[in-house]
């Protein structure tokens, strides 16, 4: 029962995360790149095809593979902000490894519902998982405190604490577990752990649950903040068509300069 | 005051902020005294709240209580059209996701050279105003006040304005964000809000900026008849100076290249234009300037604040040289006139508006590469180089520019850091072009003070020397910063630092031209 709560808590959290970042999929805007670029060939130096004369006469080799490859290096180890705010770095990194070991161990809780996996698998994963939730308590503690000091405090609002709060408490039962499992408490206290192991992946559900309403979906957001920063796609017949449709959306800005009718006839400054 | 300054104080009557000379970072190697004057009473008709300086040179304070329910109003119905799709298609998606994603880490406020200069000044973190969107925003959503969130009053609304303009733009802050958050967006966002609803901008930038330009043909005021006589001006002076006798071709239709430079260029410091035409006579290209309006304007300060006066100027600019019939257009050493015109304009424009259009740094390279007889020893001389941010790290034009350096100046030194990590001038989005009132003494004081820490840090073993140095920025706006800020802290004198285009740089190594930058 626990397992297709916990399935049925991910499919709904799929959903509303496609749902919710589903816009940015069909989004078309000016162009607002910042290099440097991973797809370009100049990348090294920060690099655009505007480097050579006459442009738009060559032809460029564009290996796409590079902005899969820059953005797992940004999720996963976040150089930039390792040369800023290293101390800050460490923390985020450790608390952010504890979530994936946690991850990990969850796919694995899914899939022994469906598939007979080994119990030295699923003891390795509790293993992790046991780990994941020691980073996450010990460095998610460290960001909850920074975050409670001036100047951040100012700007984080209390969801985010929140937000916080909840991990930090799934931390905690959930490392109770994992000692639990390991047999480390008296035999008396079995059946409190028993129960306590439900609360926990209840819990844990409605975590998961709440995710796509909160910041915490910043590592999705990310993706699209890049593909847009990374954005230096030349003028084609396709994005014309998507760039016609939108020019001849009608505007209702009030400023004097700005007409009541649509940014084409604007731009061209129709008169009607 | 307080030292500490919290978002909810931009609610409060009074200045927020008051920065003295203690309070700025010190400059190298260089014992500099900043003096602040008091606000001038008469100016205090302006927006001043904010931190003492004048950037919106509008005297737009509500009298009385009708006009500030009025300014609240406007302002409400502002926020509502830049989250429209109809309204504000052209930036909202990345706006959404920069408004709705940051995790307040600050790592942005590290890479910000306004908040580095300024002491760390909570008002200048590149997230204080986004911040303020974002609770405003979470206000209009829910209709009510939640924890958090922001009301609006007139004093926010009248210190968002200013502080809109207190940002270079530059987009620094997003290379160094960890989740592509962008405020450099968000800061122009603001400004457009203001602009395109309330009708509220620097006059610099909107009524003598683009408006000017849309009525006359150029943001300086420059008329048709008046370029005509600075092109015969310019082709006496360069044979004063070279002896050499050079036709400027002027709407020469069907020519290879619409050369386009930035109008002040042609009223201030004519060295620049002159350089180009010693160059490209010298490499026989088939190019011409217009004499026709906004012909002989590049610039189009939409970028900065209103994306209407952006996508009529830019059509403006294609028209010419759709009329000329020429196969590209060439945007000469300005720094925003090239991301308007050549990659931004990209997505407004289509049919036959759409011919070609490129930066003059890649060509400058191939004619020091093919075409030009050069002497470096003639530039030996200390040379650095200044990064325009349109142009290195906002389209990623950042090799020619080195490579010339490199080839024609023996003596050439990098700033650190350079290329799309580089610093802002002081003078990005507008900034260099705000004049008025005491806004000048923001540049010069806090968002150039990093450029002058780095120019005198590349310069540091030479700084002494009774030998000129040059700053070489291709773009006019940063010149026209830099060489302020140069004569403010003195250094032209005391140092014997200017600053010059890279044409010049090119013209005074070449054989056949003697002493062009003297």
């Amino acid at each position: 029962m626990l397992h297709y709560l916990l399935l049925s808590s991910f499919a709904m959290f799929f959903i509303a995360i496609l749902l919710n970042f589903s816009k940015y999929f069909r989004a078309v805007h000016l162009r607002c790149e910042v290099y440097p670029i991973p797809h370009e060939i100049n990348y090294k130096h920060g690099g655009s095809y505007y480097e050579w004369s006459e442009w738009w006469r060559r032809s460029f080799e564009r290996p796409r593979r590079w902005k899969l490859k820059t953005i797992l290096g940004i999720l996963l180890i976040n150089r930039k902000k390792m040369s800023l705010q290293p101390k800050h770095w460490f923390a985020t990194f450790m608390f952010h490894l504890g979530i994936f070991f946690h991850a990990i161990w969850i796919l694995m809780w899914i899939l022994c519902a469906f598939f007979n996996i080994s119990t030295k698998i699923l003891k390795m994963a509790s293993l992790l998982a046991f780990f994941g939730s020691i980073l996450m308590l010990a460095f998610g503690m460290y960001l909850f405190l920074r975050k409670l000091r001036p100047p951040l405090r100012y700007y984080v609002p209390l969801r985010d604490h929140l937000i916080l709060i909840f991990v930090l408490l799934l931390a905690s039962t959930g490392l109770l577990n994992f000692l639990e499992d390991f047999h480390i408490f008296p035999n008396d206290l079995q059946p409190f752990f028993e129960s306590f192991k439900t609360v926990h992946l209840i819990l844990y559900s409605a975590l998961i649950l709440s995710l796509p309403l909160t910041k915490v979906t910043h590592y999705i957001a990310l993706i699209f903040t890049h593909l847009i920063l990374w954005d230096n796609e030349k003028m084609s017949e396709k994005l014309e068509e998507r760039l016609k449709e939108k020019l001849h959306c009608r505007v209702e800005w009030g400023a004097q300069h700005i007409a009541k009718k649509t940014w084409i006839e604007n731009f061209l400054e129709v008169e009607k | 005051m307080k030292d500490q300054i919290k978002l909810s104080d931009v609610l409060k009557e009074g200045q927020l902020l008051k920065i003295g000379p203690e309070d700025l970072i010190k400059l190298p190697n260089y014992d500099f005294k900043d003096e602040f004057k008091e606000i001038n009473p008469e100016w205090k008709k302006y927006v001043f709240e904010l931190d003492g300086f004048i950037g919106i040179d509008l005297e737009w304070k509500p009298k009385n209580k009708e006009e500030e329910n009025e300014l609240l109003l406007k302002f409400t119905e502002g926020l509502k059209k830049l989250l429209s799709e109809e309204n504000n298609w052209t930036f909202l998606y990345p706006l959404l996701l920069s408004l709705d994603y940051c995790t307040r880490c600050k790592s942005c406020s590290s890479a910000c050279h306004v908040y580095l200069a300024s002491g760390k000044k909570e008002i200048y973190r590149p997230t204080f105003r986004s911040e303020i969107l974002r609770r405003i925003i979470k206000k209009s959503k829910f209709g009510k006040k939640l924890f958090g969130s922001l009301d609006v009053n007139k004093n926010l609304i009248l210190r968002l304005a200013e502080l809109a303009y207190r940002c270079n733009l530059c987009r620094r802050c997003v290379q160094f964000c960890p989740l592509g958050i962008d405020n450099g967006l968000i800061t122009r966002e603001i400004r457009k809000l203001y602009s395109q609803e309330l009708g509220v901008a620097p006059k610099a930038l909107h009524e003598k900026g683009t408006v000017q330009q849309l009525n006359i043909g150029s943001s300086t005021g420059l008329r048709s008849e008046g370029f005509r006589s600075i092109i015969k001006f310019v082709e006496e002076e360069i044979f004063e100076r070279t002896g050499k006798k050079i036709k400027i071709p002027v709407d020469e239709k069907g020519s290879d290249i619409l050369l386009l430079h930035n109008a002040g260029d042609y009223l201030s410091r004519l060295e620049n234009v002159m350089a180009f035409a010693i160059i490209f006579e010298e490499a026989s290209l088939s190019w011409t300037l217009s004499s026709e309006a906004f012909g002989y304007d590049a610039v189009n300060y939409g970028i900065w604040y209103d994306d209407f006066q952006l996508g009529k100027i830019a059509f403006k600019h294609l028209e010419i040289a759709r009329k000329l019939e020429v196969n590209r257009v060439v945007v000469g050493e300005c720094g925003h006139a090239h991301k308007a015109l050549i990659s931004v304009a990209d997505r407004l424009i289509f049919g036959e508006y759409q011919i070609p259009r490129e930066s003059c740094l890649p060509i400058l390279l191939d004619l020091v590469k093919k075409k030009l007889n050069l002497d470096p020893e003639k530039n030996s001389f200390p040379v650095t180089l200044h990064d325009p941010c349109n142009i290195v790290r906002l389209m990623g034009v950042v090799e020619p520019q080195r490579e010339i350096l490199r080839k024609i100046c023996p003596s050439f030194k990098e700033m650190k850091p350079n290329g799309v990590y580089n610093y802002c001038c002081g003078g990005g989005g507008g900034l260099a072009i705000m004049n008025s009132l005491n806004f000048p003494e923001f540049r010069n004081k806090i968002s150039s003070r990093v450029k002058f820490c780095q120019i005198l840090d590349a310069f540091r073993d030479v700084l002494n020397s009774e030998s000129k140095k040059y700053v070489c920025a291709p773009c006019s706006n940063c010149r026209a910063t830099i060489r302020d800020f140069l004569d403010y802290y003195k250094a032209k004198d005391k140092f014997k630092i200017d600053c010059c285009g890279l044409a010049e740089l090119i013209v005074n190594s070449m054989v056949d031209f003697d002493g062009f930058l003297e």
